[in-house]
């Protein structure tokens, strides 16, 4: 026998939905964290727009420089 | 107001507390000063070029959720469990927020701040961060700034080893490494970990600035 005075007994089904679905976004959307040339996006929210063309600069040199050199470009 | 209505709410407010606790606070340090005057000239133009070497993290504490005594039951167990499943995931997700590190975003913060005080105190006639040395000349003075490693302690003591390199013309380069620590602890007044970055930075900033005035004493 369900328990009728239960929470989620008692909501509807359009409720019971959205909640999942909220859950769900909250979830998956809060709990990623993207990576920017090798720093966490936490830590690149906080750096100035000087700072973060500072590492994608070096990263870009890191990565083509050497192969430019090569090639002659 | 229905009772419905009331857990609902309680609901939104968990999710509220629950989105609070994903914006995380200040990670990296700030911008750096250097307080003294510097009282040297080099009427040269300066570019200031920087590697970064090896970053050792480390795991913040975490604090286990504690099982259940007996006293509450299976629901207190199960809770605790989702809890634990919603953290480690969390924690494989947001690696960051779990370590402590003195990453590539701190070095940088620390190369312009760098840049900054060499700039006000116009120690070079001109001083850029360059990260092609293919722009340096060579009449003009090229740091370079090659932070080796840095690594943190099990009591979140952070110790930075940094080399810096000053070229200019066919002179051989002036080299020296530096291996700063912040100040320990003190009795009443534990640090946090950003306090602790900070205040080996700034160890650091004074390093490099009396490496640049030794290097100017033997260039004349």
């Amino acid at each position: 026998m369900p328990n009728n005075n239960s929470f989620i007994y008692r909501l509807k089904d359009g409720s019971k939905s959205f909640a999942a679905i909220f859950f769900i976004i909250l979830l998956t959307s809060c709990t990623t964290e993207h990576n920017y040339r090798g720093v966490p996006s936490p830590h690149w929210q906080e750096l100035s727009g000087e700072q973060k063309q500072l590492i994608v600069d070096q990263a870009y040199e890191k990565e083509f420089g050497s192969t430019d050199k090569k090639s002659g470009n | 107001m229905k009772r419905s209505h009331l857990q609902i709410a309680i609901l939104i407010l968990f999710s509220c507390f629950f989105l609070a606790g994903c914006a995380s606070p200040k990670n990296i340090i700030a911008p750096l000063k250097y307080q003294d005057d510097i009282k040297m000239h080099v009427p040269k133009n300066a570019y200031i070029y920087w590697i970064s070497g090896k970053h050792v993290s480390k795991e913040k504490t975490s604090y286990a959720v504690s099982g259940s005594s007996g006293q509450g039951g299976i629901g207190e167990a199960v809770g605790s469990l989702i809890f634990a499943a919603i953290d480690n995931q969390n924690q494989k997700n947001n690696p960051s927020q779990y370590t402590h590190e003195y990453g590539k975003a701190d070095a940088a913060v620390f190369i312009t701040s760098l840049r900054d005080a060499l700039t006000e105190q116009n120690v070079f006639k001109n001083t850029e961060l360059v990260t092609n040395l293919d722009q340096v000349r060579s009449q003009d003075v090229l740091i370079k700034i090659y932070f080796k490693t840095a690594r943190i302690t099990d009591i979140n003591n952070v110790t930075l080893t940094v080399t810096l390199s000053i070229k200019t013309g066919n002179k051989p380069a002036y080299e020296k490494t530096y291996l700063v620590q912040n100040d320990p602890d003190k009795a009443f007044k534990v640090k946090t970990f950003l306090e602790k970055k900070t205040d080996a930075s700034q160890k650091l900033l004074t390093a490099i600035i009396c490496g640049i005035k030794q290097w100017n004493e033997g260039h004349k």
